[in-house]
């Protein structure tokens, strides 16, 4: 299947962000990659409803996700991954996916994570959890709209 | 009363509260809450719980918020999952006005409606509408 771009960020799909990811990657195509989102009817809703009129949206659990993203080519299928957390990410890697470059977008302030640039939060575990992503060959690079220059994990850190 | 609660992206919210009173004159039960790009989205749903538990006096509460599918929204849908609420979003002046004006009169449902009705209306082609020709 053809990634244009995997991304954290733990609001997930929200409007207008969602929109300026998908116009500069012509991605058609979303899949969430989370195994609580998953199991949350209501969530997997939401999510839906707030995507892109033009854009379909699947919900996936971890192992089903890298079955999918390992699995064969889906013709005219332009698709945006999209994590809450760098976990996912780090599980994704390490089960073969081919990820060219991780994007960090959105890490909300929360209890155990600290600022790490602008509004991208992580705890000390998550910060070895990218390290850990970059030492497997993907580089992580924080950019939270299209707009804004990407700042390399290195550079914060 | 209904009472009105506006959730929006910064202050956008709180400005449309004290603008509309520049029409209809000061309100009570009415509260705006901004979100902000270092909040993270638990926190903004804690806090909508938090304004519509002490906005509530029993016939509900009208939500509006500024775009639908963004952050705002999303989180209205999730942490009112339980509670008495109707919710508009893409509010602009009209809608607060309206919403402001109307809420004594029937249910928060009909509140909910009359307002989508009037934000809709409330966004125009002038130009078009004044049947003008267009500079070239």
């Amino acid at each position: 299947m053809e990634v244009v771009l995997y991304r954290i960020d733990d609001r997930l799909i929200h409007g207008q962000v969602m929109t300026a990811w998908a116009k500069v990657t012509n991605a058609n195509h979303v899949i969430i990659i989370d195994d609580q989102v998953v199991k949350d009817a209501f969530m997997c809703k939401i999510l839906t409803m707030a995507a892109p009129r033009d854009m379909s949206v699947e919900i996936l659990s971890v192992e089903d996700g890298i079955a999918r993203l390992k699995g064969p080519e889906e013709p005219g299928r332009k698709t945006i991954v999209l994590m809450k957390i760098p976990a996912v990410a780090l599980k994704l890697v390490e089960a073969g996916v081919n990820m060219p470059f991780l994007n960090v977008g959105g890490m909300g302030a929360g209890p155990g994570r600290k600022p790490l640039f602008r509004n991208i939060s992580a705890s000390p575990e998550e910060v070895e959890q990218l390290k850990k992503i970059e030492s497997l060959g993907v580089p992580v690079q924080l950019q939270i709209v299209p707009d804004d220059k990407v700042t390399p994990l290195s550079k914060v850190r | 009363m209904i009472s009105i609660l506006v959730v929006t992206h910064g202050n956008l919210g709180r400005e449309l509260i004290s603008t509309a009173e520049l029409i209809v004159g000061k309100q009570e039960q009415v509260d705006a809450l901004g979100f902000f790009l270092s909040d993270s989205a638990d926190e903004l749903q804690r806090k909508i719980r938090e304004k519509y538990e002490s906005l509530e006096q029993g016939e509900g509460v009208l939500v509006l918020t500024d775009i639908f599918g963004g952050s705002t929204s999303n989180s209205v849908a999730i942490a009112l999952k339980d509670k008495n609420y109707q919710c508009v979003t893409g509010v602009n002046l009209p809608v607060m006005i309206e919403a402001l004006l109307s809420r004594d009169e029937g249910s928060l449902k009909e509140l909910s409606l009359k307002c989508r009705e009037v934000g809709i209306e409330g966004v125009k082609d002038l130009r078009a509408f004044m049947e003008l020709d267009m500079p070239v």
